[in-house]
């Protein structure tokens, strides 16, 4: 008579309970996250004590970069949607709803109201390749101060965030603050990371 | 336990006979699990953890209108520090008339805690009324947007609130210019 032989274990683990500790991560990450916007421009801020965090609504975000170019972009999206047909009626920008809906996509707009027609109609991937020359902002032409402006009609109790690079030179802020100050604009928000 | 027991039927029949097993009823996690990883590591790739930090600033106004209004305090120079911050995150204070600063009177010091912090508070403490002492902050067109958050945290860190970010005046950028072209430390 054949020997019954004792039932071998084959060398295959459980996974069930490394499915689910995997699952249980992946939702707790989900929960808990926000996706990370694509941003026209990658900007270092610098490090600061401040303990305050940035709200996701009632922020209007000026970015500049280390050459002095100005960024403006909005998070919420319904500030944005409001933003947008104010800034349409005052610049006369005469945008399309084709255009309008690529605005909305834009985390940061970084052109002028002269170019952003020819921006706005360039496919998803085109504007990502697209060279930003930034908000015009000097003593002769403070077409950002009409953007903030915009912004504080479309949102009257959003504030204006400034977020500025590690390397970005003051006489870029400053021509910024001089030229809020003159339609009386002096409280600001100023993005830095946590040390 | 994804196990399904597999009811052995009908156990012993008398004979001898070894039944096969039965495979099904035990799903392969493997792949599940691999999912899941991937998955996880796509959303922990594509997320902000930490949100960022900001400050408040307030502007000084600078409308002329008002200047009658506006509550006129004699400022004892002990009671005020100015720092003038410059080029190659080189940073510099002062107290003295505005109208006869020089070279001399710049005094070289650094953003670390030992520096500007231990200057302010040393001013602060010698000032002849520490509630009005006011800092007045003065970048200079070398001087980086990180120089100014860090002189803000500096303000936020010694419990300084009366500070004011204000423009540099043409004697004081003399001063600086030629304060500057020295090598530091002397």
């Amino acid at each position: 008579m054949a020997a019954v032989k004792p039932k071998r274990h084959s060398p295959t683990m459980d996974m069930t309970a490394m499915c689910d500790v995997a699952f249980l991560l992946l939702t707790f990450f989900i929960m808990t996250s926000s996706f990370r916007s694509q941003e026209a421009v990658s900007i270092n801020t610098p490090s600061s004590v401040s303990k305050l965090k940035v709200e996701e609504t009632g922020i209007g975000t000026v970015s500049i970069t280390p050459e002095g170019k100005y960024y403006f972009g909005i998070t919420d999206p319904i500030e944005k949607r409001k933003f947008l047909n104010t800034l349409n009626t005052n610049l006369k920008l005469n945008l399309s709803d084709a255009e309008k809906k690529a605005f909305l996509d834009v985390a940061e707009i970084g052109v002028g109201k002269d170019r952003i027609k020819s921006y706005l109609s360039l496919s998803k991937g085109d504007r990502e390749k697209a060279i930003l020359p930034g908000i015009p902002l000097d003593s002769t032409n403070a077409e950002l101060i009409d953007w903030v402006r915009a912004y504080a009609e479309a949102n009257p109790q959003g504030q204006l965030a400034i977020r500025g690079d590690v390397k970005t030179q003051y006489p870029a802020v400053k021509i910024l603050f001089d030229e809020l100050a003159k339609v009386k604009f002096y409280k600001f928000r100023l993005i830095t990371k946590g040390e | 336990m994804a196990e399904v027991q597999v009811k052995e039927s009908g156990g012993k029949k008398g004979g001898g006979k070894v039944r096969s097993k039965k495979g099904g009823g035990k799903p392969d996690m493997t792949p599940m699990v691999d999912l899941g990883f991937l998955l996880l590591t796509f959303f922990i790739f594509t997320t902000t953890f930490s949100k960022p930090n900001m400050m408040k600033l307030n502007m000084p106004d600078k409308s002329d209108e008002k200047v009658e209004n506006q509550e006129k305090q004699d400022i004892k120079l002990s009671n005020t520090i100015t720092i003038i911050m410059g080029k190659d995150d080189r940073i510099f204070w002062y107290q003295q008339a505005l109208a006869d600063v020089t070279a001399d009177d710049l005094n070289e010091t650094d953003y670390s805690a030992t520096g500007i912090r231990a200057d302010i508070s040393k001013k602060r403490a010698a000032a002849l009324d520490t509630a009005i002492f006011t800092v007045v902050i003065k970048p200079t067109n070398e001087a980086t947007f990180e120089n100014t958050v860090d002189i803000l945290d500096e303000m936020e860190i010694t419990g300084n609130k009366r500070f004011a970010i204000v423009d540099v005046m043409p004697q004081e950028q003399k001063a600086y210019e030629e304060k500057i072209a020295r090598p530091k430390g002397q």
